[in-house]
């Protein structure tokens, strides 16, 4: 009994690890075709689909992002293949980006590649469709190729007839190979070619000799060079500046002050006050003048007038009836 | 004249045979849903098939990923397709290789094992005794035989891919130094549901027939002890011959379908 329970244990476990196995590889397979994450179609057309199966990858920036869904055949050049592709790719998609059916390596499955859009485009959205690039095909290759055979066998019998005209002497270029003379002169000419780079050759080495001279700093280019007096220069250029915006500053206010005085001159020019009457009316002015000498001549009286009554003061401090009535006051402006 | 006799005599046997054997499929499928059912006796097979063949079923498989590999990579290094390798390997073994060496190591253990010991217990009259005592022989012998082949090689068949792939890796990792999940991920991006699914259906069929051949074969033993090794090896020799039908059969029928 103990036996048997200990069988079917093993049998447990024999069956449930052989069913998780199966179910790993189910699901491996299923992960790589993008089945169970969140997906989202997308659609491009395409006249010709090179091979391209259901099933097989679509590629993003060398990323396997999704799988083809469904191709359809809509009428004999249009081809409507679905895409089922990561949601997490698509956000980085542009409605510009192009889709392409390309080959996984030489002999790889085909593979829709989707090449980068602008950075402008707007951003993939679910049902949206891809514009399509259509892929070189190799009879297309061929065709060409053909066509580009054909031109070179035409061109290979021209050149073969020119060929024959040169070395027969026909012709410019014959004539230049079959003539001695000519060849003589073009010798003559590349020698004294040959002599001109030679002096050439000796004027730029002392050209250059001139250009490394002027670095020196007891030149003016090697004055100019040298980064102190640069800076001195720079200095004293940014002093004369403001020195001359403070010039500019003081002489816009004399300008306004000269315009001040004018202004006021020419209101005491049109006014009819005193200083008008004064700087017009020489009677007045004379009156006027006559007046200043008389007031200032009884000035010197009152001057005179008032230091006598100073002394008569200064007597009757010391008359017996104004003595007291002098020190009372002394002694309240002490107290004060 | 006697070879065309010969001849005549063996095509006859052959379509007798098929006969019985479908009769006897035939009485299988309706006994398997009357009652009583045998569970306990299922279990037993269940794991004397199942449980008891693994480590056979599992050293094969190993041994033939690792061979396989082996064989396989320095062709694949001369053609600059190093990279393929666990891609080719991944799909022969869970398609084809990894199915039909499991189903005919089965055919010889299991189908072998199976026609002896019921050609013996026909020899010795056990299954006469278990008939006059009230014991339905075939539902008891045979159902549960056919049944639990059915449902254990296709659990050894995944068992023996799974194992099969880790010694293919073992090389891919000694001389490639390839990593555990770059092979395998290498190995499941170029598997698809069109290879796992057909190929482990098949794996029933495989079973049922390993069962079915050798119940018939047992239980329609003749001559005595001699008859049961006969039973035994050609149960055995059948099968497998049924096996690599189903097998082709199985291949037409997945690429109509996928």
């Amino acid at each position: 009994m103990e036996k048997s329970t200990q069988q079917n244990i093993k049998l447990g476990v024999f069956v449930i690890t052989g069913i998780l196995l199966f179910m790993a590889g189910m699901w491996m397979i299923g992960d790589k075709q993008h089945l169970f994450g969140n997906m989202v179609s997308v659609y491009s057309v395409f006249s010709n689909t090179n091979g391209l199966r259901e099933g097989n990858n679509v590629r993003y920036s060398g990323i396997n992002v999704g799988t083809v869904r469904n191709i359809q055949l809509v009428d004999d050049t249009t081809i409507v293949v679905e895409m089922s592709i990561q949601t997490d790719a698509v956000k980085h998609m542009k409605t510009d980006a192009k889709a392409a059916i390309t080959s996984d390596g030489l002999v790889g499955n085909m593979i829709v590649n989707i090449l980068h859009g602008s950075p402008k485009g707007l951003r993939v959205e679910k049902g949206d469709t891809l514009p399509s690039l259509s892929r070189v095909r190799t009879d297309e290759m061929l065709n060409t190729l053909s066509v580009t055979n054909e031109n070179a066998a035409l061109l290979t019998a021209e050149l073969l007839k020119i060929t024959r005209q040169i070395s027969e002497g026909k012709g410019v270029v014959g004539a230049l190979l079959r003539d001695t003379s000519i060849t003589l002169d073009v010798k003559a000419t590349i020698s004294q070619i040959r002599e001109a780079s030679r002096k050439a050759s000796v004027t730029l080495q002392r050209l250059d000799q001139t250009i490394a001279s002027l670095d020196q700093k007891n030149t003016v280019i090697g004055f100019l060079k040298d980064t102190l007096t640069t800076n001195k220069l720079k200095k004293t250029t940014q002093n004369v500046q403001v020195a001359s915006g403070q010039l500019r500053d003081v002489i816009t206010q004399l300008e306004s002050t000269v315009k001040n005085v004018n202004s006021t001159v020419s209101e005491i020019r049109d006014s009819k006050g005193v200083l008008h009457q004064l700087t017009k009316d020489q009677k007045m002015s004379g009156d006027v003048r006559q007046a200043i000498t008389e007031l200032d001549s009884t000035l010197i009286q009152l001057h005179s007038a008032g230091i006598r009554v100073n002394e008569t003061l200064e007597a009757l401090r010391y008359h017996w009836l104004l003595k007291g009535a002098f020190k009372k006051m002394e002694k309240e402006k002490v107290k004060e | 004249m006697i070879l065309f006799q010969s001849w005549r005599q063996n095509i006859s046997d052959f379509l007798e045979e098929t006969g019985e054997l479908a009769f006897f499929a035939g009485r299988f499928f309706r006994e398997v849903t009357r009652r009583p059912f045998e569970f306990k006796e299922l279990l037993r097979q269940c794991y004397n098939i199942g449980n008891r063949s693994l480590l056979l079923v599992a050293v094969t498989g190993f041994i033939i990923g690792l061979v396989f590999t082996l064989q396989s990579r320095p062709k694949m290094m001369e053609l600059g397709a190093e990279a393929w390798l666990p891609s080719m390997v991944g799909i022969s073994i869970v398609r084809e290789i990894g199915p039909i060496i499991t189903a005919l190591i089965c055919a010889g253990r299991i189908g072998s094992g199976i026609g002896a010991e019921i050609g013996s217990m026909r020899v010795t009259e056990q299954i006469d005794a278990m008939e006059v005592s009230g014991t339905n022989p075939f539902k008891y012998l045979v159902v549960t035989r056919i049944l639990a082949t059915t449902l254990m090689i296709p659990l050894l068949v995944v068992m023996s891919d799974f194992v099969a792939l880790m010694g293919s890796w073992l090389v891919e990792s000694i001389k490639g130094d390839v990593s555990f999940f770059y092979y395998f991920d290498e190995v499941f991006v170029s598997l698809d549901f069109a290879d796992l699914i057909p190929s482990t259906v098949k794996t029933f069929f495989f079973g049922f027939a390993i069962g079915l051949v050798g119940c018939f074969k047992g239980y329609n033993c003749k001559h005595g002890t001699a008859g049961v090794g006969v039973a035994a090896n050609s149960a055995v020799v059948e099968t497998s011959m049924v096996l690599f039908i189903i097998d082709f059969v199985s291949v037409l029928v997945s690429d109509l379908i996928f």
